[in-house]
């Protein structure tokens, strides 16, 4: 282009008359090199415009969050991630449920060891035992062979002194708590609460 | 291939562009487009946000203007300056490649004084070469005021090469 025919495409582009086509060739005229010296005043502003349209968002904005994750890895995980929670929920419920298993067993076999010379019949004493047990765990005594047959009066008042000594440790502990609960109800009359509470 | 990857993501550096000749400030610009790339995914992923919208692109356009005035705003609250953007725009790599950058700079001062509309309508014509009808769609004002607003920047910006006799 020549200098009149930019000249007069520059006038209608200042009235914002141009199309973008003819904006288009005002834009390449003023990137090029053989630029009319009348017209080299104007030749910043096309750079500039240019340039703008150069600029780009920066890379730290392409982070993968804003991209969408793929479909099936999303699910697969989403599953799995499911299927390890109901099964730690289920674990936690079963283990949280087992009650705890006390050293009642242990002081039974003690007692039995110690005044028990010869237990009596195997077959009889694991069942009666067991089903004396408070608690839902049963623990299964030890047999010994036995050397001498006892008679069933003899065999019963053992496993009677054996619930005895049970009975008497259960008692003790709900002896404990009542003891306690006294020195609360003491402490409690020196304890001034809030009005209203 | 999903609606943020076809329509949203590519129009990214046009948002940025606008974003940052609204605010004239780069860490204003990039907080802006990042709001609006996340706002436009979760809607994007919503079934009511894909059926309402048209154009995608005009809503983020819409969406960045107004985050962009918003930060404005609130900066002219909090400082009553002006528009700094000639040394953190032009401090950009790619306006760094051009040769005259001084000039170029100075440019881009001119236009970062001219008032929002003025301003904003001539970027969007310039820069990002859109139709009379799309600019007065997006800014929601009438065909008539976008070529005026149009003349009126353009006249400026003539003015102030001839008074400042820029010469490269």
């Amino acid at each position: 282009m020549n200098y009149e025919q930019v000249s007069k495409l520059l006038e209608r582009y200042w009235e914002g008359a141009t199309s973008l086509a003819e904006e288009q060739q005002l834009k390449a005229y003023f990137q090029g090199t053989e630029i009319d010296e009348r017209l080299v005043v104007y030749q910043p502003l096309f750079q500039a415009i240019v340039a703008s349209k150069t600029i780009e968002a920066p890379k730290h904005l392409e982070t993968p969050r804003m991209l969408p994750r793929r479909e099936g890895s999303n699910g697969l995980f989403r599953k799995l991630l499911a299927a390890a929670t109901l099964t730690g929920l289920v674990a936690g419920t079963w283990w949280f449920n087992q009650p705890v298993v006390p050293a009642v067993p242990e002081a039974i076999e003690t007692v039995a060891q110690e005044q028990v010379q010869v237990l009596p019949s195997p077959q009889e004493v694991p069942v009666i035992v067991e089903a004396a047990l408070p608690t839902k765990k049963r623990v299964q005594v030890r047999r010994r062979p036995s050397q001498v047959e006892l008679p069933p009066e003899e065999a019963a008042a053992i496993i009677k002194s054996a619930l005895a000594l049970v009975s008497s440790k259960m008692k003790r502990g709900q002896l404990d708590a009542e003891k306690k609960l006294d020195k609360i109800k003491v402490l409690d009359q020196f304890i001034k609460y809030p009005a209203g509470g | 291939m999903s609606i943020f990857q076809e329509h949203i993501f590519p129009v990214r550096h046009k948002l940025y562009r606008f974003a940052l000749r609204i605010t004239g400030n780069v860490q204003e610009a990039e907080d802006v487009v990042q709001e609006v790339l996340t706002k436009a995914w979760s809607t994007s992923e919503s079934a009511e946000g894909a059926q309402s919208i048209r154009s995608w692109e005009a809503w983020c356009m819409t969406l960045t203007q107004r985050q962009s005035v918003d930060k404005l705003r609130s900066r002219n609250l909090r400082r009553t300056s002006p528009l700094e953007t000639v040394p953190e725009t032009a401090s950009h790599s790619s306006i760094q490649q051009v040769e005259n950058k001084d000039l170029v700079q100075q440019v881009q001062l001119f236009i970062n004084q001219l008032p929002e509309r003025q301003r904003l309508v001539l970027h969007l014509r310039d820069v990002e070469e859109m139709r009379y009808e799309e600019i007065a769609q997006q800014l929601k004002i009438s065909l008539d005021q976008v070529k005026t607003y149009l003349h009126r920047a353009r006249k400026a910006i003539r003015e102030q090469l001839i008074q400042h006799h820029i010469q490269p």
